[in-house]
């Protein structure tokens, strides 16, 4: 095959290709995936669990694809030996205490962070993915770095809700802002 | 041929309908990577330069940052160790045969390795000086390891195998890092400092590398105590107009030369001297997104390698290389992708009596061009079409095709099958020795000697479920034109011919089974059968014993395991079958590695290797290194932004 041939080939290849699928659905799902693995490597005060065997419960708030993402994804898989759960909110619904682990979607919508504002000092992992800033209240936060989806963590406000983070989990954020 | 390939392109191209979306790893199939991985994963572009080999239809075993720090290798070529598909023998201190897929007939020259797109492959003897590529391994980000033909895309040389070394963005080695480790057979020191630079970011680094003589099984000292010195740079900038990078290293260093030297001649006992070696290559690529959807890359490195073997050569080498590439939607259902490179080379040797490269400076220029198409036929089944025209100064052009198919019968599996056409050109060794380096000669070079051919088909699948995933692989290859030493007609002297064919047929499996979150196993085979025939006309009867340097069958276990949060336990378990020519046992040796962090920026570790007693790898019992058991510890302490 020479140039030439391989110009017209190309040429006619780039007439039929369809649109690319954006990259928004693998970086939800790449969210989802993150969620599942978090719970591994955080440690709840005793209280948090009703008994030996009670489920993790991750809570989405204004997120609906992450939370389809994170059905298809928890199927049969326990942390320390207890089943995920998905429960869903909607914005700024209250928690109520559903939940261990929180997503709250929206950025710095009010909505967002009153919902943050209202797990403070209960033992909560709430994760958010507000570019630029680490709001308030959020002891997870997503940020894209060149292309790839990474985190940071605030001590403060794990520790304001009592939640023992592993070094694992701390080696591999990007920042981790002191406590 | 020309035409029906062309007119294939034009079938996958225009006449079908356009199909389902690109296939985007699952939140399932995500949610099995580690954090680490996880926070590795490019998520703006799953084609080609992202995971570029999760979905292709080849075998590839993937080394993760992970599992080469947690193999407590010290040098590339140890942490390919890991990679079941290949078969890694270490000779001495510094020198290893590295191979895949056998016809390992006068040297390991059947497989190309890249360090950040850089081939490191020499055309002095077609293979690789691993002395001195002492790759950073902190910054490696994965080692790519693909075994069977990869001449469509990496062009003459990559005809068993591909080795694609690829170190992290300098956006992700923030902050400093300051590591070293002491041990028995070698110690060493690695210091770097990476920080924001005119909108994108940059590292620095340095590495001293120091390892001990060894010895024989009979206890004699192999002359291969040797130090490194390097230092190097990466930046990276991302702006509208595209990505950038530029790397550099320069490095220099003493390396003993043991017994029976780098050029050995029969019957001659030679004063063999260290050898110098110094080097210096800077890299720039650029990448670019067009409004398309279509990707341009362009990459141009200069590379000096200078090595000084006396008594027989010493050899400066300067090397330019230009490569261009243009994929169109590379995340489409269907993608073409387009390249053009040249290649330059200047060499300069100095001879010694005995020997000679003969000319002894030559200016040469390798020039190339190809395209491969990719296409959805039918749901989950993809063909992939391609081939490339390499022309090199020895054989003229050379084509290199490939066909494979793929169908993925559900999420996370694929079954894949190849039929491939290689070719290794001739190198400055197969064409240009001579001994002595004056008429009359004993060995007159190898006036005759073709590119050697191999045609491949290849069958595999692999299947990632739940917590476990495996990869199988048959396979099976006719070559042509290898290498044999043929006595003239008067007797008098030899030249270096290609009358030898061989088959081979063999296997590679390997499955990861991660029992718990915080157990991890492993397991890795490999299986050769190799036949050797003269052809007509060949009067070297010795050549068909070359089967006997491949090992029949290797096999690696490894299991990784956290005892807490702060502890981690590794284990590997290596070993290979007995070679033949010459004569090496088989040997099973274990390495043991126990890794702490007290900080989350600190880590210690301590590895016992070759446990359960000594054991040689390849080469003749007289001269070949016996590796001991032996303890090693080294720490790693990264502070600074991240």
């Amino acid at each position: 095959m020479d140039l030439r041939r391989a110009l017209i080939a190309a040429a006619c290849l780039a007439a039929a290709i369809a649109a690319a699928q954006p990259p928004r659905a693998l970086q939800q799902r790449v969210k989802a995936a993150y969620l599942t693995k978090f719970p591994a490597f955080v440690d709840w005060p005793a209280a948090a669990f009703a008994t030996p065997g009670s489920p993790i419960v991750i809570g989405v708030a204004g997120n609906d694809e992450i939370a389809r993402e994170l059905d298809a994804a928890i199927a049969g898989r326990e942390v320390a030996e207890r089943p995920l759960r998905v429960q869903r909110l909607s914005p700024g619904e209250p928690d109520n205490g559903c939940c261990h682990v929180l997503f709250v979607g929206g950025g710095a919508d009010p909505a967002a962070r009153l919902q943050l504002a209202g797990t403070q000092g209960r033992a909560v992992l709430t994760v958010t993915d507000t570019p630029g800033t680490h709001p308030p209240g959020s002891v997870i936060n997503f940020q894209v770095v060149e292309d790839r989806m990474r985190f940071d963590i605030s001590r403060e406000a794990a520790e304001k809700n009592g939640l023992q983070l592993r070094a694992q989990l701390l080696a591999v954020a990007r920042q981790v802002s002191a406590p | 041929m020309r035409n029906v390939l062309t007119l294939a392109l034009c079938m996958l191209g225009c006449g079908l309908p356009a199909a389902a979306a690109a296939q985007l790893p699952s939140t399932r199939q995500l949610s099995e990577l580690s954090l680490e991985q996880l926070a590795a994963f490019e998520i703006t572009s799953v084609s080609r330069r992202a995971e570029p080999l999760a979905e292709a239809p080849a075998t590839v075993f993937v080394l993760t940052a992970e599992d080469i720090r947690r193999s407590g290798a010290r040098s590339l070529p140890d942490a390919l160790r890991l990679a079941p598909n290949l078969q890694v023998a270490q000779t001495s201190a510094n020198a290893y045969a590295v191979r895949a897929r056998g016809v390992y007939n006068n040297s390991a020259n059947k497989l190309l390795v890249l360090i950040d797109g850089r081939s490191v492959y020499t055309p002095l003897f077609a293979g690789v000086f691993w002395d001195v590529q002492e790759v950073m391994l902190e910054d490696v980000e994965r080692i790519e390891v693909v075994s069977g033909p990869g001449g469509t895309l990496w062009g003459v040389n990559a005809v068993n195998g591909v080795i694609n070394v690829i170190t992290r963005s300098a956006a992700r080695t923030q902050g400093t890092l300051v590591a070293a480790d002491v041990g028995e057979t070698h110690s060493g020191a690695v210091a770097r400092h990476g920080g924001a630079i005119g909108g994108g970011h940059a590292r620095v680094f340095a590495k001293y590398v120091d390892r001990e003589p060894t010895r024989t099984a009979a206890g004699v000292a192999v002359q291969d105590g040797a130090h490194l010195s390097q230092a190097g740079f990466r930046g990276d900038w991302s702006g509208v107009s595209g990505e950038l990078r530029v790397s550099g290293h320069a490095y220099r260093g003493l390396i003993g030369q043991p017994r029976p030297g780098s050029i050995s001649i029969s019957g001659v006992n030679l004063a063999l001297a260290p050898i110098p070696v110094e080097g210096a290559n800077l890299t720039a690529s650029w990448a670019r997104r067009l409004a398309t959807g279509s990707e341009v890359l362009l990459q141009a490195y200069y590379d000096r390698t200078s090595r000084t073997v006396a008594p027989t050569f010493a050899e400066d080498l300067d090397l330019f290389d230009l490569h261009f590439q243009h994929s169109l939607e590379p995340s489409a259902p269907r993608s073409f992708v387009w390249g053009a490179g040249y290649r330059r080379g200047r060499d300069r040797i100095e001879n010694g009596t005995l020997f000679a490269f003969l000319p002894a400076r030559v200016n040469q220029s390798w020039a190339s061009v190809f395209g491969q198409a990719d296409a959805e036929l039918a749901e989950g089944l993809r063909a992939t079409v391609g081939a490339r025209l390499e022309r090199n100064d020895y054989t003229g052009t050379e084509f290199l095709p490939n066909l494979r198919l793929a169908w993925a019968p559900a999420e996370g599996s694929l079954l894949w099958a190849v039929a491939a056409r290689a070719v290794r050109a001739p190198s400055r060794l197969d064409r240009d020795p001579f001994i002595p380096a004056t008429p009359p000669f004993l060995l007159a070079g190898g006036p005759n000697k073709r590119a050697e051919v191999a045609t491949s088909l290849e069958l595999g699948y692999r299947r990632r479920a739940g917590t476990l995933a495996w990869s199988a692989t048959v396979f099976h290859a006719e070559y042509d034109h290898l290498h044999t030493q043929e006595l003239a007609p008067s007797g008098t002297f030899v030249t270096f011919a290609s009358l030898m064919e061989a088959s081979t047929t063999g296997v590679e499996a390997w499955a990861t089974w991660s029992a718990t979150p915080r157990w991890r196993l492993s397991a890795g085979y490999a299986a050769l059968r190799e036949t050797f025939r003269l052809k007509a006309g060949s009067n070297d009867a010795a050549a068909v014993a070359t089967a006997g340097r491949d090992p029949a069958h290797s096999w690696v276990l490894r299991s990784s395991l956290d005892l807490s949060d702060s502890l981690e336990l590794d284990l590997v378990v290596r070993a290979s079958a007995a070679l033949a020519n010459p004569a090496v046992p088989s040997y099973r040796t274990a390495d043991l590695r126990l890794g702490w962090r007290p900080l989350p920026n600190l880590e210690v570790a301590l590895v016992a290797r070759n446990l359960g007693g000594a054991h040689a790898e390849i080469g003749a019992v007289e001269t070949r290194t016996e590796l001991e058991p032996g303890l090693h510890a080294s720490f790693a302490w990264t502070f600074g932004a991240r």
